[in-house]
């Protein structure tokens, strides 16, 4: 039977129109935005039947015609809207994670219909790359994981000059090192520019982990131009390399070439919301569940905390505490 | 003939040639700078005058059991050292005191206080000292001139990964329940073969402290500045030689430095099997201005062929000229007593950063470099 999505949060339509031109019995029946222009715009896009002036009409007026909810972006009401679908039988897909661990743990507490499912961010888990570098881990081919180097650049007019590690940066990049671990962090130490705090800098954050593991995570704000990712995984058996520089091409326009990365498309937008689909279908829990968001943010959190103290954090079983 | 075969030639006295033979080979590969004579204490085991005989008769010149004999003897002018990582020091504090310019191997020392006690004789002869390093890799001097003419802006990070691609004897969890653990210096003097014996001597040393001074050196160089603190995590991942002898062959370092800038260094000998050249070494640079992403092997050209044995690295690397570029910048510094591109007082900050970095990774806590 095929899945009908409501969207709650349109301003990424294009994108996720994309990523349902890719897969079979999926389709988005009805959308809501804060913008009314914007819910018009992509309720036409998506072919969307129907459309809503807010979360609350779109669940009030509209709920027989939808299984399941996204939210994308972060649109306002992010907990009450998945709550209220969550008690309403719906599944939820929440594309980014809240980076507060209470709004997380109030959603692990809402009310919901047994086969409901909850699926929480974990975009980064989906993206082809990293999916492949999952796979060598999963399969054994590298061994065990023994250090993860991620760099993560964004130019300041993606993230908006009030990036910061508050805000959420690094979160992603925390979940996707819980998932290539298996393992909670026992260590946790952030670290920033002096400059981070203008969301000119960079912060850093570095993650012991149980067994001998380990984890550099740093973010930087680049002055404009494309993003930039990079990846390395060392394992007792063998390496897995995920590296923008590796695939960059060159454009020759006069003066010093130009690098251009080539372009990846929606795979991990598209990964996430297969995972999401074939998740319901198969009525199992899906890859990125609300107790590994719990996990993440909590490990974010800690990092936060180490920030502003200027401590390094050690998990005591039961929390993150700072080393005295 | 060449320019620098007008100027003064400088005689060298290689004191112990243990480990890295590329070091005398690169100081008597520069024109202005020759090999006199190879000189040890004669009390030294006979696997270490073995090595020394063989590189004096490799290049012509006398072997003598006497470093004092051989400094007053053979009229030379700085002393080139690549013994065992725990004589480094004294070695070249016997050479400074005899009024001898010092070019030591890597690591500068296993203890920060040997590398004091370097420090203050070397500065109270006025001799000039070269700790060696890769500072003038093609990469590094690109990168370097970028900052220098301010095209990244503000330097706010440096990342380095420094990983060596090879293996390390039998992998760790390999050894049987009645087997010994294996001896490092042994095993170390075994590995001369293929090269892969940075950490010769005595005490075991991770690779952290074997190799740690390549990445923080060009952390050193391109930031200016010193570190003031750090966070590691170090593990023995790979080697039972390693796991035995209770050292890292994988560490991770934040380094938090002067002026607010951090940075980070991912650092190991990851197994052969791990990358198809001698592995992943990298240098990452956010400027206020621009960032910068450098591959430390490049230009390097790729060759592959019918039959070409495992082992050969299919990407051989291409114009490096830091063996002359180092001994270039050696006799600037003693013709116009100007600075060397690492003496051995950054060499002791860069040792200073290490004991704190494997202090942290005993105790998980941030670490102050004294």
């Amino acid at each position: 039977m095929p899945l009908r999505l409501a969207l709650f949060g349109c301003n990424q339509a294009s994108q996720w129109s994309d990523c349902l031109q890719r897969l079979n019995d999926v389709s988005v029946t009805a959308v809501t935005d804060i913008d009314p222009e914007v819910t018009k715009v992509a309720a036409k896009l998506l072919g969307s039947e129907t459309h809503a002036a807010s979360f609350d009409q779109l669940l009030a007026e509209t709920g027989d015609t939808w299984d399941a909810l996204l939210v994308s972006g972060e649109p306002t009401n992010t907990l009450a809207a998945t709550a209220a679908a969550l008690a309403a039988g719906k599944h939820v897909l929440l594309d980014r994670p809240p980076c507060e661990e209470g709004v997380l743990t109030a959603l692990a507490s809402a009310p919901a219909n047994n086969n409901t499912q909850l699926m929480i961010g974990g975009s980064l888990r989906y993206a082809p790359a990293l999916s492949a570098v999952h796979q060598s881990v999963a399969s054994g081919q590298i061994g065990d994981p023994g250090l993860l180097r991620i760099h993560r650049w964004a130019p300041t007019a993606q993230r908006g000059p009030a990036a910061s590690l508050e805000s959420g940066l690094l979160l992603d990049e925390i979940d996707l090192a819980l998932w290539l671990f298996d393992q909670v962090p026992s260590h946790v130490l952030a670290s920033s520019s002096a400059a981070s705090h203008t969301g000119q800098g960079c912060v850093q954050i570095h993650l012991g982990f149980p067994e001998n593991g380990m984890a550099l995570l740093d973010w930087g704000a680049l002055v404009q131009g494309a993003g930039y990712f990079s990846l390395s995984l060392i394992g007792s058996q063998g390496a897995a390399y995920a590296d923008d520089h590796h695939n960059t091409q060159l454009l020759f326009q006069g003066g010093a070439p130009a690098g251009l990365n080539t372009a990846g498309g929606t795979g991990d937008r598209l990964g996430q919301l297969r995972e999401f689909v074939t998740a319901i279908a198969e009525e199992r829990s899906p890859g990125s569940a609300i107790s590994q968001a719990c996990t993440a943010t909590r490990v974010h959190q800690a990092a936060c905390n180490s920030l502003t103290t200027g401590q390094a954090f050690r998990w005591t079983g039961e929390a993150y505490q700072a080393f005295d | 003939m060449g320019n620098g075969q007008s100027k003064k030639r400088f005689r060298a006295a290689v004191l112990s040639v243990v480990k890295h033979a590329y070091v005398p080979n690169g100081v008597a590969a520069h024109p202005r700078f020759e090999l006199a004579v190879v000189a040890d204490d004669a009390d030294q085991p006979d696997w270490v005058h073995q090595r020394n005989e063989a590189f004096a008769q490799q290049h012509n010149i006398p072997y003598v059991r006497d470093v004092a004999q051989a400094l007053a003897e053979y009229d030379v002018d700085l002393a080139v050292i690549s013994s065992e990582a725990e004589r480094h020091c004294d070695l070249g504090v016997r050479a400074a005191a005899a009024g001898l310019h010092v070019i030591l191997d890597k690591p500068l020392s296993t203890q920060l206080s040997e590398c004091d006690r370097l420090v203050a004789e070397v500065e109270a002869r006025g001799v000039k000292s070269l700790l060696w390093n890769r500072n003038f890799l093609p990469a590094l001097v690109q990168a370097r001139e970028l900052i220098e003419t301010g095209t990244l802006g503000q330097l706010q990070a440096i990342h380095v990964d420094f990983y060596f691609a090879k293996d390390a004897g039998p992998p760790r969890g390999s050894r049987g329940p009645d087997d010994p653990p294996i001896n490092w210096l042994e095993s170390l003097i075994a590995a001369h073969v293929d090269g892969s014996d940075g950490g010769v001597g005595n005490k075991p040393m991770g690779e952290l402290e074997i190799e740690g001074i390549y990445p923080l050196a060009y952390i050193r160089m391109l930031s200016g500045v010193e570190v003031e603190k750090v966070f590691a995590r170090t593990a023995a991942h790979f080697h039972q030689r390693n796991v035995d002898n209770q050292v890292d062959d994988l560490a991770t370092v934040t380094l938090q430095m002067q002026g607010g800038l951090i940075g980070s260094l991912c650092i190991g000998r990851i197994g052969a099997a791990s990358h198809p050249d001698i592995g992943e070494i990298k240098l990452h640079v956010v400027g206020s201005a621009g960032s910068l992403v450098i591959s430390e092997a490049r230009p390097e050209v790729a060759i592959y062929y019918r039959g070409q044995a495992s082992q050969e690295f299919r990407h051989r690397r291409i114009a490096g000229e830091n063996d002359f570029l180092l001994m270039e910048n050696f006799a600037q510094a003693i013709d116009q007593n100007g600075p060397t591109i690492l003496d051995v007082r950054g060499g002791r900050q860069i040792a200073a950063t290490v004991t704190a970095a494997l202090e942290s990774g005993q105790n998980g806590q941030l670490v102050s470099v004294s």
